[in-house]
């Protein structure tokens, strides 16, 4: 039976957000205090506490150490304090886990590192891309589509495997990007069907990303409402999680920018995969960007007016 | 060759990039097809984006290549700039450096976390790389090398990456000390420190020759020696 997170039970709006070292917004070093996460992220989620159910953070690493997972706790337990009893549904989302990779790839490390995570914080669930975050030990700077071909297709079962049975909270395989200039394709194989033969033979849950979805389908030539077809071919039925990250059209590209603006196209497609996924309970806005007192940038606050007018709509539903 | 290999080349090796555009590369039937569907146009922006972000992105402690070795790359800036304009159109300074970087065996011999194992940390594989080309000169590589290992070991103190042999262990951290000045780079007790030491204190810590037969050999007596080892031990240089 596949394992589905425990929470939410209904289906919520939640934020994630991905916070990196030595950067605003994310975690940096106090010389007192130590590692803290910054004042803009504590400002923004206590500014929207009521807005969002859960709460995602991005797995980044915080140095060339080895790998140790009390080296993020005080990063992470400074987060976590600081938000208080807000968002009490917390998760991960990983980069590093390398669900796509052909090549042998050891995760035990990561995976134990993670396991230790999830036991301090109580992660309610470890999300990542189907996709490459580095190959032959070289880093990526935007994780590539798996291979989409036969021996690609049988790697990615066997990672998803391994990583599922490792981790001590359940997995969701997220569908990869595309983005232009970023990602290219390997493979004949239709990337829904990639990606739903995966989570079926590797018994997983799955994250839909709004703007990935649409960025295959752009990749493929297609405009319009001709971006939305081909639903029915993506794993609906194991769908827990809607992504909703900033993306734009720019002349002939689609860009997943990560930066909170949302595409009309991203909100249909919203209300499409909710009408049609029927154990989704996590609709996350991704990576918005804010200002130093926790402010949307104001093309991201009409975005998001939008989607918590579309979550009201889901709690009276 | 493998399919994942094939794509490393494809993202890392200028040259194996191009025979693949030229339809030279000599692949199996099954890569072949795989590779068939491939858009031309988003290789070669990936590819510059993967080459151009091992040169700019950033690590904690030592920053970026192009913060690390700013004087190398300068001096290979102001070399090269003839041939980077008879490159293609597209192509700019910074990539023809990371491009020939990520070509070399040196690069292939870096491996990032989570899987580096005590492999060669970046700042290793680019200094072998310039010191092969001959990048700007030898004592400001291995100056710049050198700050970039001890500055990334204050914030690191247990790295994933091999530290080089040059590098010595003290009871605050590391050390070494570069023949040019002599001068001493430090990670001591979550400080980065460095500056010109005398040749006698280059000497006493140099570990391979006994504290006494130093002195004498500088011509210091017992209470210069025991002033110097105190200031080493100080700093928590020496035991």
């Amino acid at each position: 039976m596949t394992l589905l997170p425990p929470s939410p039970s209904r289906l919520e709006l939640g934020i994630g957000l991905d916070l990196r070292w030595g950067k605003e917004p994310g975690f940096w070093h106090d010389p007192v205090r130590g590692d803290v996460v910054s004042a803009d992220v504590v400002a923004f989620l206590d500014r929207h506490a009521a807005d969002f159910g859960h709460l995602f953070v991005s797995w980044q690493p915080r140095d060339r150490a080895e790998l140790d997972a009390r080296d993020y706790f005080p990063a992470y337990d400074a987060l976590f304090t600081d938000v208080g009893a807000s968002y009490p549904i917390r998760a991960l989302h990983h980069t590093a886990l390398n669900l796509g990779a052909l090549e042998p790839y050891d995760r035990a490390e990561i995976l134990e590192m993670t396991n230790a995570l999830i036991a301090r914080y109580g992660f309610a669930w470890v999300n990542e891309d189907l996709g490459l975050w580095s190959i032959h030990g070289k880093p990526l700077p935007y994780p590539l589509p798996p291979y989409l071909c036969e021996p690609g297709l049988r790697a990615a079962i066997r990672n998803v495997c391994e990583v599922r049975a490792a981790l001590r909270a359940p997995l969701l395989v997220e569908f990869p990007g595309f983005s232009d200039g970023m990602a290219f394709v390997i493979g004949r194989l239709h990337a829904y069907d990639f990606f739903r033969v995966v989570a079926e033979e590797a018994d997983t849950a799955v994250t839909l990303d709004t703007g990935h979805l649409l960025s295959y389908q752009w990749l493929r030539g297609r405009r319009g409402k001709d971006l939305l077809d081909e639903l029915d071919r993506l794993p609906l039925e194991r769908c827990f999680e809607i992504h909703l990250s900033g993306c734009e059209i720019a002349g002939d590209r689609f860009l997943d920018l990560h930066h909170g603006v949302l595409l009309d196209a991203q909100l249909e497609l919203l209300d499409r995969l909710l009408a049609l996924c029927p154990k989704v309970r996590a609709v996350t806005y991704e990576d918005p960007v804010f200002d130093a007192a926790g402010m949307l940038a104001p093309a991201a606050a009409r975005s998001f007016e939008c989607l918590r007018r579309a979550s009201r709509r889901w709690g009276q539903a | 060759m493998s399919l994942d290999s094939t794509l490393h080349a494809l993202l890392f090796h200028r040259s194996r990039r191009e025979a693949f555009l030229r339809g030279e590369l000599d692949l199996p039937a099954d890569e072949a097809q795989a590779l068939s569907v491939v858009d031309v146009d988003q290789l070669e922006q990936a590819s510059r984006l993967a080459c151009e972000g091992i040169l700019t992105r950033s690590h904690r402690g030592s920053g970026s290549l192009l913060d690390a070795f700013a004087r190398t790359i300068a001096a290979w800036r102001s070399l090269e700039h003839d041939a980077i304009i008879a490159r293609a159109q597209h192509a700019t300074p910074l990539f023809e450096l990371a491009a020939a970087f990520t070509e070399s065996r040196h690069f292939g011999g870096y491996s990032a976390l989570p899987t580096c194992a005590g492999g060669a940390s970046l700042e290793e594989a680019f200094f072998r790389f310039a010191d092969e080309t001959a990048i700007g000169d030898a004592p400001t590589r291995l100056a710049e090398y050198a700050a970039a290992i001890l500055r990334a070991l204050v914030v690191t103190p247990k790295p994933s990456f091999r530290i080089p042999d040059f590098v010595h262990r003290a009871p605050g951290g590391y050390f070494a000390v570069l023949d040019a000045g002599p001068t001493l780079v430090a990670a001591l007790d979550g400080r980065f420190v460095t500056g010109p030491i005398t040749p006698f204190l280059a000497a006493l810590l140099d570990a391979r020759e006994a504290p006494d037969r130093v002195a004498a050999r500088f011509g210091v007596d017992a209470r210069g020696l025991e002033t110097a080892s105190g200031e080493l031990r100080r700093l928590r240089l020496v035991e």
